[in-house]
């Protein structure tokens, strides 16, 4: 039985000896059945993006709106409170969608900005009205205004974030951190910029971004370089790195490269919303390099303590960290 | 969810905008009927629609759409399969039934629609070598067969064959790094953080 053969079958495009040949494989056991599972869906998930007749879909559209016409409708009185506030400001916890339909529905009731506040421990993913994406992590803020009535695309941003804006070279893309500006037209990048963060990095993955600031020339970034910015000295460099550790945490995956327990010690307090303590000042040094899943605080925890010679105590928010 | 939960007709009609196909897509991967999918999306929407005020301040909407499509489809396979079992017929169809009802079962849909699936997806397919991704997209996306891709490209049948298949085993590992299972975080563990020298 070749995977080719499967496939064929999966597909539609084997014949009836084939047909035959690849059932009694399947038949042969509930691994085989699985595999056979896990190789449809595979291919059925590969397939989500595929396109429907734009006909078919805005005429099911339409019968179904036409289907909660018939359900009782009272007046969203919420509409009218929102359109006094200057401000929209939004706490969200992991939705995808949340952002984009905020301000397109919203910004449409009333010209004022909209906030969006991302807590320790959460992470959200934003469509912006323009259809560019942000993927925020915990402690983040972003704010925007209409995007339609002005000709720049501009965010003010806290946090930590990863960008993908879309093409627009008669709209360029601004995103003030509060030092300096990052200019944008059409590309996917990251910034980490955070305020109680001595060092800030925006980190560039594809496409070209220009970084303005008061007192300097600007600095343009090509792929894979990345600017470093110390708050206290004004001092920057700019660097070139090859590998994945800024965009990996859009993946769920937490990398460390390199770095002290004390320096990544807030990067898992704003992943997961804890307060860390150092039990003793040893524990602070030792450095680790490595990549891991992040999707739950223990298994992060426990691979910590099983990689060094650290031990750990958590009660409740926050965890004390000491050498054993 | 804010947005849903106040009742605006146009964020429902936005939200409609941005899933329908990929709902229609998967139903109708498992179902292989458009009229039954079409019938499926509707009351898929419609359940959010009525429950909108009842969700969680927290759902993943993604998560929420997918899981109400997935059950249904179950249930839809499950009184079709009762139906075709005693039609000598039509036992073609039946079996192809049972192995749609197997896949959709399977666990590894459970969590992976509150994940970024599709983003795994894109990036297993983006990392393809050129030429097997050139053939998986004419195949999955333009729907070709093998030998009208082996025509457009000039190379032989077999050799689309593999292609496929090494694409779809990528795409396959992708969305099995995103299990939650145990075993495979043990492996990370043991591979992943090396072991810190003192300062």
């Amino acid at each position: 039985m070749t995977n080719e053969l499967i496939f064929k079958y999966l597909s539609g495009q084997a014949n009836n000896k084939e047909k035959d040949e690849v059932r009694v494989w399947i038949a042969e056991s509930d691994a085989r059945k699985k595999e056979f599972s896990r190789i449809k869906n595979a291919w059925i998930l590969a397939g989500l993006d595929n396109e429907i007749d734009p006909e078919i879909k805005e005429k099911e559209i339409r019968r179904i709106l036409g289907k909660i016409h018939f359900s009782a409708k009272k007046r969203s009185l919420p509409f009218r409170i929102l359109k006094y506030a200057a401000v929209v400001t939004l706490i969200v916890g992991f939705s995808a969608t949340l952002g984009y339909f905020i301000s397109e529905w919203q910004i449409g009731q009333n010209p004022g900005y909209t906030e969006i506040i991302v807590p320790k421990g959460e992470q959200s993913r934003i469509v912006l009205p323009d259809g560019s994406r942000v993927l925020l992590n915990g402690d983040s803020y972003l704010k925007f205004a209409s995007f339609s009535h002005s000709k720049m695309r501009k965010v003010s941003f806290k946090g930590e974030g990863f960008f993908q804006i879309t093409h627009d070279s008669s709209h360029p893309f601004i995103v003030e951190t509060g030092d300096f500006n990052i200019k944008v037209l059409g590309t996917r990048f990251y910034v980490s910029s955070y305020p109680d963060d001595s060092i800030q990095t925006t980190y560039l993955e594809k496409g070209k971004v220009e970084i303005e600031m008061k007192e300097h020339n600007n600095i343009f970034l090509k792929p894979s370089e990345v600017f470093e910015y110390e708050k206290n000295s004004g001092k920057f460099q700019k660097l070139t790195i090859n590998d994945t550790r800024f965009t990996d945490w859009t993946k769920g995956i937490l990398t460390i490269k390199g770095k002290t327990f004390a320096e990544f010690s807030k990067t898992l307090e704003r992943r997961f919303n804890i307060d860390i303590i150092f039990g003793d000042s040893e524990v602070k040094n030792h450095v680790y390099t490595g990549s891991i899943k992040d999707e739950d605080l223990n298994s992060v925890l426990e691979a910590i303590k099983f990689a060094s010679s650290i031990n750990y105590k958590r009660n409740g928010r926050t965890v004390t960290f000491y050498s054993k | 969810m804010f947005a849903l939960k106040l009742g605006d007709e146009s964020v429902f009609r936005e939200i409609m905008e941005q899933w329908y196909s990929r709902l229609f897509n998967f139903a109708n991967g498992y179902l292989n009927n458009r009229e039954n999918t079409k019938e499926i999306i509707q009351d898929v929407f419609l359940q959010l629609w009525n429950h909108r005020s009842r969700l969680a301040e927290n759902t993943s909407l993604n998560a929420y759409l997918f899981t109400l499509t997935r059950n249904r489809c179950i249930d839809r396979i499950r009184s079709e399969r009762r139906a075709l079992q005693f039609y000598s017929d039509r036992q073609e169809e039946y079996i192809h039934l049972t192995e749609n009802y197997n896949a959709l079962s399977d666990s590894i849909l459970d969590n992976i629609f509150a994940t970024e699936l599709q983003a795994e997806i894109d990036s297993a397919i983006a990392q393809l070598p050129d030429q097997c991704q050139k053939v998986f997209l004419l195949s999955r996306n333009k729907g070709l067969k093998n030998r009208e891709i082996s025509e457009t490209l000039s190379i032989s049948e077999k050799t689309v064959e593999s292609h496929i298949t090494k694409a779809l085993h990528a795409i396959r590992a992708a969305l099995e790094r995103k299990l939650p299972s145990a075993l495979i975080l043990i492996m990370i563990l043991k591979k992943a953080i090396a072991f810190p020298h003192k300062k």
